[in-house]
C-alpha cells in the first residue's frame, strides 16, 4: 500500500510536470505564432495601405482639374531619383496645382524601434512641413523607364523621358518576436501615370 | 477519479486548442480579407479602366458618339459609362463595379488642333533625322519616322507608320534617339490635301461685309506689313515687284481683319514685320504653284516674345498674347533678298495643306544663317530650305526650330483642327 502510493504519487508528478512542461511551452509557441502571424498581418495590412496611397498619388501626376494650368503634362515630373519622386498634381482637385514630393527618410529617424531598418516615407504636399507615419517601409525603390521601355540611368536630366516606372516596396514588422522581423514585397511593374503623354 | 482527471484535462486542453486555433485562423482569415480587398480594388479600377478606353475608342470613330454603356458585363464585373458636353469638351464618365467595390475613371477630351505640333509632316520622303537634329514642342509623321542617329524630340512624338528602321534594330546600329516625350505608333492625324480654307475665308468676307474689314482679297497679290503699334499697312498689285502696286494703306489690325482672318483667293501674299495681335494669314484658292504662297520678305515676330529661355534646353512661355497664324494652300517662301540673306526670324505656326517651308531660288543662295522659328510648321511636304554641294558649299539656311507652348491652349484664328478628339485630362 505504501510503496504503491509513491509509484502512484511519482508517476502523478512526473505526468503532472510533463502536462505541466507541454502547457508551457504550447503557451510559448501560441504567444509566438500569435506575435509572428498578427505581426504579418500588420505588415500586410500596412503594405496595402502604403501601395493603394502610392498607387493614387502616382496615376494622378500630371493631372489638374483645370488642365489649362498642366498644358504640358510631360513637364509633370519635377524631378526623380531612386528614392525620391517630385512631380506635379492637384491633390484635392480644387483646379489648383499642388507640388507633391515623395521621398525616403533615414533609418536613423527611427532609432526607437527595435527594426533597426525601418524608415519614414515622407508624402510632402507644396512646402508643408515633412511628416510621415512609421508603417515599417525598409524599402521605397523607384526605377524608370523610356518610352522604348529601356531603364534611365541616374541622375536622370530630362525627367520628361520617364514613360513608366517601377515602384518597389519593402514593409517590416517595426518589432520582432525575438527580433525576428516579418516583412513583405510589393512592386509595381510598370506604372503609367495617364496624364503624362495625354498630348 | 482518474478517469475523471483524464476527462477534464483533454477537455481543457481542448479548449485551449480551440482558442488559439480560432485566434490563428482568424488571423489568416483577416490577411486573406486585406489582400483579397485590394485585389478587388484592383479589379473594379481596372474595369473603369477598359470601360473609359472603350469609351474613348468610339469617340475617335465617331465624334458624335454618346450612347455610353450602361450595365455593361465586363471581366465578371460591370461598366458604366457617360459621354456628356461641355462646350467643345467631351467628358467621360467610366464607372467600374467590381463585387460591390466600384471605381470611376474622369476623362476630358477637346477637338485637337494642328497647332498643337511643333512639326507636322504628312509625308517624310527621303527626310532623315540624324545626330544633332533636335525638335522641339509634338511631331507628328503621317508616314514613317526616319531615323539615322540619335536625334532629340521634347515634345511627344506619333506616327502612323512607325519607325525606319524598326527601334529593334537601333542598338545594333548604334542609333540612340531621345523621345522625352515619349512616342506612340499608329496614330492617324491625316492632312486634307485639299484642305479648301474654307472656315476661314467664310471669316474673312464676314469681317467684311458686317464688321467693316477690308481683309479679304481675291485674284491678286498682297503686300503686308505689320506695324508694331498694332496696324498694319497693306498694297495690292501683280508679282514681288512693288513698284506698280497701288497705294499703301495704313489700318489698324483690329479694323481691317476684325474676324482676325486675312484672306486672299488665287494670289500670293508677301509679309513681314511685327505683329502686335492676333491674326491668321491665308493663301487659298491656288491654281497652280503659282499662287497660294505666303513669302516672307523680312522678319515676321511678334511685339513680345512668346517665351524665354529657361535654360537646361527649356523654354518657358510668356503671357504675350500675339499670336500668328500663316496658312497656304502650296508654300511658305523664305524669298530671295537682301534682308533675308543673314538670318531671318520667325513667329508664326505655319499651315501648308499641299507644301510646305522652303527657300527661294535656293540653288543660287549661299549661307544665309539660321531660320529662327518660334512657333510650329504643320506641312504635307518636308520642302528645302537648305542644300549642301558636293564640295561641301553650304547654300541656304539651318533650321533652329522651337515650339510655341502657347499654342497647346491658344491658338491664332481659325487655325484647322485635325477634326479628331485628344484627351486633355484623365482623372483616377
Amino acid at each position: 500500500m505504501g510503496f504503491s502510493t509513491l509509484i502512484d504519487i511519482f508517476g502523478s508528478t512526473i505526468i503532472g510536470s510533463i502536462l505541466f512542461l507541454i502547457l508551457l511551452r504550447l503557451n510559448d509557441a501560441s504567444v509566438e505564432n500569435t506575435y509572428m502571424n498578427g505581426g504579418e498581418l500588420i505588415v500586410q495590412q500596412n503594405l496595402v495601405e502604403a501601395v493603394q496611397l502610392i498607387e493614387y498619388d502616382f496615376r494622378k501626376i500630371g493631372y489638374c482639374a483645370d488642365w489649362t494650368k498642366i498644358p504640358d503634362p510631360s513637364k509633370a515630373i519635377i524631378s526623380a531619383d531612386s528614392s525620391s519622386i517630385d512631380f506635379l498634381t492637384d491633390v484635392d482637385s480644387d483646379g489648383n496645382v499642388d507640388t507633391m514630393h515623395y521621398y525616403l527618410g533615414d533609418a536613423s529617424e527611427l532609432t526607437e524601434t527595435p527594426n533597426p531598418d525601418d524608415k519614414l516615407l515622407y508624402r510632402v504636399i507644396n512646402d508643408a512641413t515633412p511628416r510621415g507615419s512609421n508603417l515599417g517601409i525598409t524599402q521605397f525603390k523607384m526605377v524608370y523607364f523610356n518610352a522604348v521601355g529601356d531603364t534611365i540611368d541616374f541622375p536622370i536630366s530630362v525627367p520628361g523621358e520617364i514613360y513608366t516606372m517601377q515602384i518597389n516596396v519593402t514593409v517590416a514588422s517595426t518589432t520582432g518576436y525575438n527580433n525576428e522581423f516579418t516583412s513583405a514585397f510589393w512592386r509595381q511593374i510598370r506604372l503609367a501615370a495617364r496624364n503624362l503623354k495625354n498630348r | 477519479m482518474g478517469g475523471k482527471a483524464s476527462l477534464l484535462l483533454v477537455l481543457g486542453f481542448s479548449i485551449i486548442f480551440l482558442g488559439v486555433g480560432y485566434n490563428f485562423s482568424n488571423l489568416s482569415l483577416r490577411a486573406v480579407d486585406n489582400v483579397s480587398d485590394y485585389y478587388e480594388d484592383t479589379k473594379a479600377h481596372n474595369i473603369a479602366v477598359s470601360g473609359a478606353n472603350m469609351a474613348m475608342n468610339q469617340l475617335f470613330l465617331d465624334g458624335s458618339w454618346v450612347s455610353g454603356y450602361d450595365d455593361l458585363p465586363f471581366n465578371g464585373g460591370t461598366v458604366d459609362v457617360t459621354v456628356a458636353s461641355s462646350g467643345n469638351e467631351k467628358i467621360i464618365t467610366a464607372t467600374g463595379t467590381y463585387n460591390s467595390i466600384t471605381k470611376t475613371i474622369n476623362v476630358v477630351l477637346q477637338p485637337s488642333s494642328f497647332a498643337k505640333f511643333g512639326w507636322y509632316i504628312q509625308n517624310m520622303s527621303s527626310k532623315v533625322f540624324v545626330d544633332g537634329d533636335t525638335v522641339y514642342g509634338a511631331f507628328h509623321s503621317q508616314s514613317t519616322l526616319n531615323i539615322e542617329g540619335s536625334p532629340v524630340f521634347y515634345g511627344k512624338v506619333t506616327t502612323q507608320r512607325g519607325f525606319n528602321p524598326d527601334p529593334k534594330f537601333w542598338e545594333s546600329r548604334g542609333y540612340d534617339p531621345k523621345f522625352y516625350g515619349g512616342f506612340e505608333t499608329g496614330v492617324d492625324v491625316p492632312l486634307d490635301n485639299n484642305y479648301d480654307f474654307a472656315d476661314q475665308k467664310s471669316a474673312a468676307i464676314d469681317g467684311v461685309t458686317n464688321h467693316g474689314g477690308s481683309s479679304y482679297f481675291d485674284n491678286t497679290d498682297v503686300w503686308l506689313k505689320f506695324n508694331s503699334d498694332g496696324t498694319v499697312t497693306y498694297r495690292t498689285g501683280i508679282g514681288a515687284d512693288t513698284a506698280s502696286y497701288g497705294p499703301a494703306v495704313t489700318e489698324a489690325l483690329t479694323s481691317f481683319a476684325p474676324t482676325g482672318v486675312i484672306y486672299l483667293g488665287r494670289g500670293d501674299v508677301y509679309m513681314s514685320g511685327v505683329l502686335n495681335g492676333q491674326v491668321s494669314v491665308v493663301a487659298g484658292e491656288s491654281s497652280g504653284l503659282g499662287s497660294g504662297n505666303v513669302y516672307l520678305t523680312d522678319d515676321i515676330t511678334y511685339l513680345n516674345a512668346p517665351m524665354t529661355y529657361a535654360g537646361n534646353n527649356d523654354y518657358e512661355p510668356t503671357n504675350s498674347t500675339d499670336a500668328l497664324g500663316i496658312m497656304a494652300t502650296n508654300n511658305l517662301i523664305i524669298a530671295d533678298n537682301i534682308p533675308n540673306k543673314t538670318d531671318i526670324h520667325i513667329d508664326a505656326t505655319v499651315f501648308c495643306a499641299q507644301g510646305g517651308v522652303q527657300t527661294e531660288n535656293l540653288i543660287t543662295q549661299a549661307d544665309n544663317g539660321k531660320i529662327y522659328l518660334r512657333g510650329g510648321v504643320i506641312a504635307a511636304k518636308e520642302e528645302l530650305v537648305v542644300k549642301i554641294d558636293n564640295d561641301g558649299t553650304f547654300k541656304g539656311y539651318r533650321k533652329h526650330v522651337i515650339f510655341d507652348e502657347r499654342s497647346l491652349l491658344t491658338y491664332p484664328p481659325l487655325f484647322p483642327t485635325t477634326d479628331n478628339f485628344e484627351i486633355v485630362s484623365w482623372y483616377e
